[in-house]
Formats: structure tokens, C-alpha cells, sequence
């Protein structure tokens, strides 16, 4: 909300600068997200209020005039082309030295104004435009002040004014007026504030009451109506001081009978509606629910269907305006209307915000009911209405009311033990200190009790956001100041430990995804039927077939929430190998699973790698490999040990965005974990990956349930032998169709607990094996942990092996 | 035994004078077979002591023993010699062109979001607040309504929120990890203190200031006699952990549904110290965060004992804390994930 200065200082007097005000107000709550100064630039001495003496004509031009014009000190001549100029007005001087705008370019550039010969006149300076004055982008003629302007006066005095625009978070109904503002600038100073509603309330109102002028059929939706008719209007425009402050605070000016509803409305707070009588078909209004499929033109020219559940005041024709939110056209004010009927009602809040949802409009009118508006404010804001109608029509005049407002809400109160405020704060202030800021911000306060007294409060009307103790804790806080709160650090007792196993598990996972070589890339958790399409391409689920958790306002593409990494992970890659030679990024994030309707979806803490491109940079000494499935397989292997998965196991599996023979399945102890794998060739390709790709995905679920079942558990370490080790190779051969897994299995099973490592480190096909055969040479570490190893021991060692392995295998061991 | 003085000291003679013509380690070994092996010459010596009368059998053993210790001395220390020569010559022909590309290493290295959120949940660790977490896809039960954001209440619109297809049940995808604050009170009695980071979601378009999905931290603390100050000390030291000893803050008045008295807490501007600039839109302050007093009907809702037990709630977004703290200005690049950009943070970081 726009709050013009000078307006403000009506209701207020203040002795500081707009600028401190402002960061006032912002500390206190009511925030200023721009200031806005009009006329800062203009020197005082410089760009003054001057009168037109005499228009001249010049010899020779037909576009331009001389203009004497009348300072009280002496006359000043110059040059301009304006064609409105006229004798006798008022207009605003600029004496050269004066910094002003160009009149005739798009820039914002003060520019100093310097003598210069039009038509081999110089003048002594120029009569400005309002853009010339930065008020505004008209530059068609010049500004034509108003009679009253003081010849001489500084123009900053007569017409510059600072704009704050103030954010109404929405418990500050109470300051989205000019008035609510004022209020609270005198609470945050201490300056006296100008109440304009206490006139209202002991001045009688001079005009009988018109009984069934407006009848409200449900009170629920509009607690108060207040109406006041007045005749003899004459449409016209508003004088330039009402409609130079509209514009200050961003409303375009119409009549003068909409701009003063508008000005109130600002200046109050109170909407309000301003009707033509003789439109309304049978002179009267009726507040009722919306009829099924109802229609509505509204002033802006668009045309709602209405519902039951909104509010409409209608005349005996049918509906004519959306009550709090919109007028419509069949009775808005025209250039013809003579007599009209205010409308300043109160509208229930919760209603005006559905309706206005449901219609899709945002009105000022709306943004003030939806937040609670004081039903006490009718009276007068049709009052002053009404009042501003009779000093803009002198021929106007009030000839009766109605105030329908069958059960005023009662007075409200609440009390509390002034310790509350030390209590919540950490600072006490003195009693007379916080009875003096509530007295300002117009709370009632009365005090019982010494020891410590109890505070029975007031509530003003204004004030439905305050209703706990509490809130007038923050009502003293923020006037005195937060500055004054100290800053300590939290006494008491330990609070209860909550360990997080999720968080534990998910921390180490990425850890360990780093420490793998990897870099963790974070993307986000939404999917699109195109992406679960793209993992589709070779014949597996796609968009149709996965079930996923579905948004109902879907942003974009965006339509739920990924049901899997791989479509993010793989995209995620394949917006880097342009730039890169090698992708090798992993995730650690939730996947989404939907469960029965209405019941939170199934958030899986899940792992997923994609290796895709060359394993390193080129480099001397080194050549760039593509990434393969052992890249891929060793990373996993070095990841899950480190979250406490052992033994894990791989199994060849099936998945169709993989590419078949190159996908296995993980598991440890039976616990299904993933699939890593080889990336379909088709599937990289519907994500313009070229090359090979690896992709992993790992529920990390069981790991989740692990740690939070080994919390607490002892862990018994096999220990560590101090006699050495010996390293030796056991060569096996065996039927090409026997899985290396298995026979390193039947070794280390064979080697018992002597073995420390069993690795294979050599495959051989050829002359020196059968065929149909491979030799797999395995490098067995073995170790004893109390006394180093014989010859004769590592010989019987040998020994078993090859009995195991003949009778598991049909494997021999090459000598 | 005048025939034997002469042998010894031929045997010396040329066994000194073969060593020194020694130039390599090989040919050392080769002498010391000669001379001092099991069937070198002065061992040779040493059996011929057996043989010879009883009275000189003592001088020759002597001699023979000096000689052999002579020699073996002669022979350490040429060995000494040589391998010193050979090691100087190994040094010269080993020299590096040390400005040789060491051999890469791919490092891995963790995301920012990752970073920073463990940066704020350990700066709140070492005040006693314990790191706990909820769901993303929440019950709006949950999200608003028992954070005092009531239905039709013009307070939701403060979050533009996505729905969840449902039943009954309202869900959305939380706006805020507050809804773990209901979670956690639910759960446990007082005293609590706990941080809850996580994803959030808005539905919101995106530019450089605004994601659809973003991070949030929460924070809450709830006991006997928690008070506004604490608050204050609490989020101060939290700006000096995390933005330096220097900062100035910045506690005002501001409105949030779950907290009364609420709080914004700002720092004054990193970039241009509180003078004002484009960041700080010339105010001199920036706004880190949202705070204030756990409101009386959160509290009653999760059946606290509003007479007894007070509290604080924060929650702060560790997007923004990074874009301030290191001068970025798009906070998009977070989950674009552009390599080169994660590798520039994690450089930049420390």
C-alpha cells in the first residue's frame, strides 16, 4: 500500500524525516519496500510557482511564444512551445541552474537547464511538463497548477510529497489506510494522531432513517450494511489536490463521486460503493446468495458465473454488484447520474476470499475484507464519504440512511499478569512504560494488584488480530523497540536426544558417494511423462504404467513427484557431456511411491550413479578409459561396505533400461538392494547421451533400518594379526560357463580363515588351457593371528583347495 | 719363519692394490671372495697355523689376524666409497622436471546444499539442537492448520502451495519444514530443541531469486522459561558462526501465522557492510531469516501446557544464506547441477 506524506501528516504531526518514519515503522512491523520522493530534485530557489502575466507572440515562429511570468520579487521572460499555456494561470518555473528531466527522451537523467536561444530568444529558464518534473510521463504541455498555488513558493513545498509503500502482511488490516498509518506513526513517535472517527462518533447524522431501502437476507455474509442516499449530484472531475494524491498513491482518477469513494477507501480503509439510485431497479437493494449459474457483468467488463455461496447485492432485476469485492456495470455511476446510494458495508472475510478465488479477481476492496475488517468502520467511512460529495457538489445533500447491523459484535477483552511480558520477552519494562505504548496504539488499560498486577485490556475494534496475551506482548515489544530485547542463550535442562538414523544413514551415504570418487549432484524431485517415457523406450513401464504420487496443479512438465532418480540422474549427465569428457556424478535423495488414497506416500531414501564418458582427463602418463560396468560395480562395492553392507551379492538380472547380459541385481544377506548396469544403447539415446552409460539405483531404505537397529550394538571386530601375511596365487581351471563368483566363493571357503583376501586379478583363454575352459587366477592373502606360516602349511592350504574346488566345480589348479 | 713375513706382506701388497683398482661393488665382492671368502687366500693363511711349530704358531696367528682385519676394514670401506659414488650418480641421472603434470585424481566432492546444510545444523548442534527430519508430502493438517494457518484464511497465500492428488485427506507438498514442529511436539514432551532441515516446495515460477524446490531449516526450541532474548542470542550467534564475528544484526517486528511476537532477523549487508547497495535494495540489511515465540494456539494444539512451557521457532532458507555469504547471484545454479559450476563451489568454499 502507496501512502502519500502529506497525506498523512493530516492525522498525524510529525517532526521527522519520511525516511525515518519509515524505518520506524519497518522495525515496529509495518514494512517500507520502497520510498519514493517526488520533487527531491527540485532546488527550492530554482523551480518555484510563477503566474502567466503575458503570452507574446514572436516574429517569425508560429510554434513558440514569449511568456512573461510573475515572481513576487521581480518578472522572469521565457521561451516555450506549449501550446495549453494561457495568461493568468499558475505554472511551475524552472529558473536555469534548475536540474530537471528531458521532456523529450525515455531516460531518467537530471539534466541542469542552461541558457539557450529558441528562435534568437533566450529565456531565463522554462515553464515544466510533468515529466520534465519526474511526477509523471506527460510531456504534452505544460503543468497548469491549481488557483491556490502561493506565488514564489518553492515548488517542493507546494506539490512535493514522499510515497512509502508499505507491504500489509495479513494481520495489518489496521494499517491499510491512511488514517491505520498515521495511528501507528503517532504510537512509534509519540506524536499526537488526529482520530477522525471520534467526530463520527458523537456528531449526530442529520438525515431519517429510509426503512427497507436495503434488505440483507443472510447476516452471515454481510454483518453490516450501512447505506446513505444523497441527491443532487453533478458528475464531474475532482479537484486537482484529490486527484494528484490518487495518483501519489497509484489510482487513476475518473469522476469526482468514484474518486472520492476511491480517496476514502484509502484514507479510512473502509470500501465502499457508490451507486446510481435511479439504475437501480425498484430504488432498492437486496443482499442475497448468488443463484445457481447467475451472471454478472462487472466494471471491468468481464462477465462471471456466480455460485450459490457468494455474496450478491441485487436490485428487484437481478444481481448488480459482488458485494465486497466488485461492482457491476447496470448500476455504476455515468455522467448523467443525479442521485446515488454509499454503500459502506462489512462482508465476512473467509467468504470474500473464497469468492474471490474462486472468480479469480483482486480487488483492494477484497484485500481489505479478507483480512478481517473492523465492522465498526461503515458508519463512518460512508460518512465521510458523503461528506467529501457535499464539498465537491455544493448541490448535493444527504436525504436519508439505513445501518443495518443487527448484532455488534461486543467489546472485547482480555487480561493477563504483567509478568507475561518479561516472561515471554527476557526484559521487563517498567508498568507505566507499557500502559503508555498501549494507550497509544488505543487500547483500553486497567491495572489490579501490586505484587504483580493484573492488566485488564481493552481491545479497540480495529484490533481483531489481537487476542491472546501474547499479542500484546508484541503490541509493547515492537513499539518500545526489539533493540532493547538482550540477547542470551538458552538455560534449562537438556532436552530429550532424537537421534535421526535417516539422516545419519543418508549423510554417510553421501560421504561415501564423495569419497568414491564422485561428485553429488542435487536435482529436483518432480517427474514428467516425458522423462518416465524416455526409461520406456525399449519396452519397460512408461508414464501410463508407473503409478506415481500425481500434483492436482502441475507446473509444466512437472506433473508428480519422481517415482525413481534414474530419468534425473541421466538427464543430469547428459546436460554435462557437452562440457566434459566424463560424467561420474551420484544422488542421494527420496524417491516417491504412492500408497492408499489419502495416506502419505512412500518416501524411499535412494542412491543413484551415473558414469558416463572417459574415467579421466587425457594426462601424461595416462590414457582416458570409457567408463565400463566394472567402473561402475567397484564404486558400489567401495560405497555400501562403507553404510555397513557386507557381503554383498550380484546377480545377472533383467531390466529393460538396461542393456540385457550387461544388468545385475544387488543384494546383501537376501536384502534386495538395486540395479547396476550398462544403460540400454536406445535409452541413452532418448537422453542424447552418446557412448556407453553406467547407471545405479540403490534403495538405501534397509540401510536407513540397519543403523537404526545396530544403535547401541556392540561391534566385534575380527582383529588384526601382528606375524605376516603371505601372498599367493591359486590358478583355477574351469568350464567357461562357471560364474567367477562362485569359484572365488568355493576358494575362500576352501582357504578358510587363514584367508584374508581373495581376489581374482587374471582371466586366461587360450593354448595353454582345454577348450571350453578359463583359468582365473585368484591373489590369496593369508595370515595367522597367532604365529607366521610354514611352507608346509600353505602347501596343505593348496592341498584342500584343489580337493574343494574338483569336487564343487570340476576345477583343477594349475601348478 | 723368516719365509713367512715376507708372504703375508706380498698378500698384503696386492690384495690392497687389487681393492683399489676396484670400481664397482661387483668386482668388491669378487676381491673379498679371493681374499676373505671361505676359500680365499688369507683363510687359506689362517689353516696353515695348525701346521706350523708350536713357538710361532702365536706371531703368525697375530699377523694373519691383523691382516685380516686390515683388509676387511680396506674392503668396508671402499664398498662405502663406491656405493656413496653410486648412489650421487644415481641422484645426477634421476633428476624430474618437477613442473611435470602430477597424475590426476578424481576427487569426488559433495554438492553446496549438502555443505551448508550441515554447516547450519552443526552451528545449532553446539547449542544443544539435535537434527531431526519429516516428510516432503505432508498432510496440509499438518503444513497449515495446526500452525495456526487455518483454512480461507488469507495467511495460506503467503505459500503458494502444490496439492497432491488424494483423498479425503488434504496433502500437499510441504511449504516449509515447519510441519516437523507439530510432528516433534506430538511426539515428546518438553524440553525440546531440535533443527529440521529438508526440501520444500512452492508453486512458484522460478527465476533467479525463486525455486519451485527449495531447502528450508526450521528450528524450534520449547521449555520452561525460553523467552524472546534467547531467541535473539540464539539466531546472533548463529549470523557470527556463519557470516563472521562482525555482522551487525538486525532483530525487527514481522508477522508469521505460528509465532507471536514474530521476528525478521537481517544482517547487515556482506556486500557493501550496511552502506546500502542493489543487494541489500539500499537498505543496508538483509534478511536472513524468519523467527518468533511459538504461538499460544500451536502450542495448546499439540497439547503443551501454555502456562508452563514457552518457545522459539526459526526457519531460514540455506539457498539464500549461500548466495549471500559467496556473492552468487542465481539460485538456480543449485540444482542445475553444471559440473564445472559444482567444482567452481567446491573450490570457492572454505
Amino acid at each position: 500500500m502507496k501512502v502519500s506524506w502529506q497525506w498523512l501528516k493530516e492525522y498525524v504531526d510529525l517532526d521527522i524525516t519520511p525516511r525515518e518514519l519509515a524505518r520506524r515503522l519497518t522495525m515496529a512491523g509495518l514494512e517500507a519496500e520502497k520510498i519514493e520522493e517526488i520533487g527531491a530534485a527540485w532546488d527550492r530557489d530554482l523551480v518555484r510557482v510563477a503566474r502567466v502575466k503575458e503570452v507574446l507572440p514572436i516574429g517569425g515562429a508560429d510554434r513558440v511564444v514569449q511568456v512573461i511570468l510573475e515572481l513576487p520579487e521581480r518578472d522572469v521572460m521565457v521561451v516555450t512551445g506549449a501550446t495549453n499555456i494561457r495568461a493568468g494561470q499558475k505554472i511551475a518555473l524552472g529558473l536555469i541552474g534548475a536540474r530537471l528531466y528531458d521532456g523529450h527522451r525515455d531516460d531518467t537523467i537530471l539534466r541542469t537547464l542552461k541558457p539557450r536561444a529558441i528562435m534568437g530568444v533566450t529565456g531565463e529558464g522554462m515553464v515544466c511538463s510533468e515529466k520534465e518534473l519526474g511526477i509523471s510521463d506527460e510531456h504534452e504541455g505544460i503543468l497548469v497548477l491549481p488557483d491556490d498555488a502561493p506565488i514564489g513558493a518553492p515548488l517542493v513545498d507546494y506539490l512535493g510529497d514522499t510515497i512509502i509503500e508499505f507491504e500489509i502482511t495479513p494481520n495489518l488490516v489496521h494499517d491499510f489506510s491512511i488514517v491505520g498509518v498515521a495511528r501507528e506513526a503517532a504510537a512509534v513517535t509519540g506524536a499526537p494522531f488526529r482520530d477522525p472517527f471520534q467526530r463520527w462518533a458523537t456528531e449526530p447524522l442529520d438525515a431519517p432513517e429510509i426503512p427497507g431501502i436495503v434488505t440483507v437476507e443472510d447476516t452471515n455474509l454481510c454483518p453490516r450494511y450501512t447505506a446513505l442516499v444523497m441527491e443532487g449530484i453533478r458528475i464531474g472531475p475532482s479537484p486537482d489536490w484529490m486527484q494528484r494524491r490518487l495518483l501519489a498513491v497509484g489510482v487513476r482518477p475518473v469522476n469526482n463521486i468514484v474518486d472520492v469513494s476511491n480517496y476514502v477507501m484509502v484514507e479510512y480503509g473502509q470500501p465502499n460503493h457508490v451507486f446510481d439510485l435511479d439504475r437501480l431497479v425498484g430504488r432498492r437493494l437486496i443482499v442475497r446468495h448468488a443463484r445457481p449459474g447467475e451472471m454478472l457483468e462487472l466494471i471491468n467488463h468481464e462477465t462471471k458465473s456466480l455460485t450459490p455461496d457468494m455474496a450478491a447485492v441485487c436490485d428487484e432485476a437481478g444481481v448488480t454488484d459482488l458485494g465486497g469485492i466488485i461492482g457491476g456495470t447496470r448500476s455504476e455511476i455515468v455522467e448523467t447520474t443525479k442521485n446515488i446510494l454509499i454503500e459502506a458495508a462489512n462482508w465476512e472475510m473467509r467468504n470474500i476470499r473464497h469468492t474471490r478465488q474462486a472468480l479469480n479477481i483482486r480487488t483492494d476492496a477484497s484485500a481489505r475484507y479478507e483480512r478481517g475488517l473492523e465492522p465498526e468502520l461503515t458508519m463512518p467511512g460512508a460518512r465521510r464519504v458523503a461528506e467529501l460529495i457535499t464539498q465537491l457538489c455544493p448541490e448535493a445533500h444527504l436525504v436519508g440512511y439505513t445501518d443495518l447491523f443487527p448484532n455488534p459484535p461486543r467489546p472485547r477483552a482480555l487480561t493477563m499478569r504483567f509478568s507475561k511480558i518479561a516472561a515471554v520477552l527476557g526484559t521487563a519494562y517498567p508498568l507505566d512504560a507499557v500502559c503508555d505504548v498501549l494507550k497509544r496504539l488505543q487500547f483500553g488499560v486497567e491495572i489490579s494488584g501490586d505484587a504483580d498486577p493484573v492488566l485488564t485490556i481493552a481491545i479497540p475494534s480495529h484490533r481483531a488480530d489481537v487476542s491472546h496475551p501474547e499479542d500484546i506482548v508484541e503490541e509493547v515489544a515492537r513499539i518500545i523497540g526489539y533493540e532493547t530485547v538482550p540477547a542470551t542463550m538458552i538455560a534449562g535442562t537438556t532436552p530429550h536426544v532424537i537421534r535421526s538414523d535417516r539422516w545419519i544413514a543418508r549423510e554417510a551415504a553421501r560421504d561415501a558417494v564423495a569419497s568414491a570418487g564422485l561428485i553429488e549432484v542435487s536435482t529436483y524431485s518432480f517427474t514428467s511423462a516425458d522423462a518416465l517415457d524416455r526409461l520406456a523406450v525399449v519396452g519397460g513401464p512408461g508414464a501410463a504404467a508407473v503409478p506415481i504420487v500425481r500434483l492436482v496443479n502441475a507446473m509444466g512438465e512437472w506433473e508428480g513427484m519422481r517415482p525413481t532418480l534414474r530419468a534425473s540422474l541421466l538427464a543430469t549427465a547428459s546436460d554435462n557431456v557437452k562440457f566434459t569428457s566424463g560424467v561420474a556424478i551420484g544422488e542421494v535423495a527420496n524417491v516417491y511411491l504412492p500408497r492408499e488414497s489419502g495416506e502419505l506416500p512412500d518416501e524411499r531414501l535412494t542412491l543413484g550413479i551415473v558414469l558416463a564418458g572417459t574415467d579421466t582427463e587425457r594426462s601424461l602418463g595416462i590414457a582416458p578409459r570409457a567408463y565400463d560396468f566394472f567402473d561402475l560395480k567397484g564404486i558400489v562395492e567401495a560405497i555400501l561396505p562403507a553404510l555397513g553392507v557386507g557381503s554383498l551379492a550380484f546377480v545377472s538380472a533383467d531390466d529393460l533400461v538396461f542393456q540385457p547380459g550387461r544388468v545385475a541385481r544387488v543384494s546383501a544377506g537376501g536384502q534386495a538392494l538395486g540395479v547396476i548396469g550398462e544403460v540400454h544403447p536406445r535409452v541413452a539415446e532418448a537422453f542424447g547421451l552418446p557412448g556407453r552409460v553406467m547407471l545405479a539405483e540403490l534403495d538405501l531404505e534397509p540401510i536407513v533400518a540397519s543403523v537404526a537397529a545396530r544403535r547401541g550394538e556392540l561391534r566385534r571386530l575380527p582383529g588384526t594379526s601382528r606375524y605376516p601375511a603371505t601372498e599367493n596365487d591359486f590358478s583355477v581351471i574351469v568350464d567357461e560357463s562357471v560364474a567367477a563368483a562362485d569359484v572365488a566363493q568355493a576358494l575362500a571357503q576352501a582357504v578358510g580363515t587363514l584367508g584374508q583376501r581373495v581376489q581374482l586379478f587374471d582371466i586366461y583363454r587360450g593354448d595353454q588351457v582345454p577348450a571350453g575352459k578359463k583359468s582365473l587366477t585368484f591373489a590369496v592373502t593369508m595370515q595367522a593371528p597367532d604365529r607366521a606360516l610354514s611352507e608346509a602349511e600353505i602347501a596343505k592350504v593348496r592341498d584342500r583347495v584343489r580337493q574343494a574346488l574338483a569336487k564343487r566345480l570340476k576345477a583343477t589348479l594349475r601348478s | 719363519m723368516a719365509k713367512a713375513e715376507p708372504t703375508i706382506i706380498e698378500l698384503r701388497e696386492a690384495a690392497l692394490s687389487r681393492l683399489r683398482a676396484a670400481t664397482d661393488l661387483e668386482t668388491t665382492r669378487a676381491w673379498y671372495r679371493e681374499y676373505l671368502g671361505d676359500h680365499g687366500a688369507v683363510t687359506a693363511l689362517t689353516r696353515r697355523v695348525a701346521s706350523l711349530p708350536p713357538e710361532q704358531r702365536r706371531a703368525f696367528g697375530i699377523a694373519v689376524n691383523a691382516l685380516k682385519s686390515e683388509l676387511g676394514a680396506a674392503l668396508a670401506e671402499r664398498q662405502a666409497r663406491l656405493e656413496a659414488s653410486a648412489l650421487e650418480t644415481r641422484i645426477e641421472t634421476e633428476a624430474l622436471d618437477v613442473t611435470l603434470p602430477g597424475r590426476p585424481v578424481q576427487r569426488g566432492f559433495l554438492h553446496p546444499t549438502t555443505r551448508i546444510i550441515r554447516e547450519i545444523c552443526d552451528i545449532f548442534g553446539k547449542m544443544g539442537f539435535q537434527t531431526v527430519e519429516g516428510p516432503e508430502v505432508e498432510y496440509a493438517k499438518y503444513n497449515f492448520d495446526m500452525l495456526n494457518i487455518p483454512a480461507d484464511h488469507p495467511a495460506r497465500d503467503v505459500w503458494d502451495t502444490f496439492h497432491v492428488e488424494s483423498g479425503e485427506a488434504e496433502i500437499v507438498l510441504r511449504t516449509h519444514t515447519s510441519p516437523m514442529q507439530v510432528r516433534t511436539m506430538l511426539a515428546q514432551q518438553p524440553p525440546v530443541r531440535v533443527v529440521v532441515p529438508g526440501r520444500c516446495y512452492r508453486y512458484e515460477a522460478t527465476d533467479a531469486t525463486h525455486l519451485a524446490m527449495f531447502l528450508q531449516v526450521e528450528g524450534l526450541a520449547v521449555d520452561e522459561g525460553i523467552t524472546l532474548a534467547d531467541l535473539k542470542g540464539t539466531l546472533t550467534e548463529f549470523a557470527r558462526q556463519m557470516f563472521g564475528p562482525d555482522r551487525k544484526t538486525r532483530f525487527r517486528c514481522d508477522f508469521f501465522p505460528f509465532v507471536e511476537p514474530g521476528v525478521d532477523f537481517a544482517i547487515d549487508c556482506p556486500q557493501c557492510n550496511g552502506k546500502g547497495c542493489r543487494l541489500c535494495k539500499q537498505s543496508g540489511w538483509i534478511e536472513l531469516l524468519g523467527a518468533g515465540m511459538v504461538h499460544p494456539r500451536v502450542l495448546e494444539m499439540v497439547g503443551y501446557d501454555t502456562s508452563k512451557q514457552t518457545g522459539f521457532a526459526f526457519g531460514m532458507g540455506p539457498e539464500r544464506l549461500m548466495l549471500l555469504k559467496y556473492g552468487l547471484d542465481d539460485i538456480r545454479d543449485f540444482y542445475k547441477n553444471d559440473i564445472r559450476w559444482l567444482r567452481q563451489m567446491d573450490r570457492a568454499w572454505l
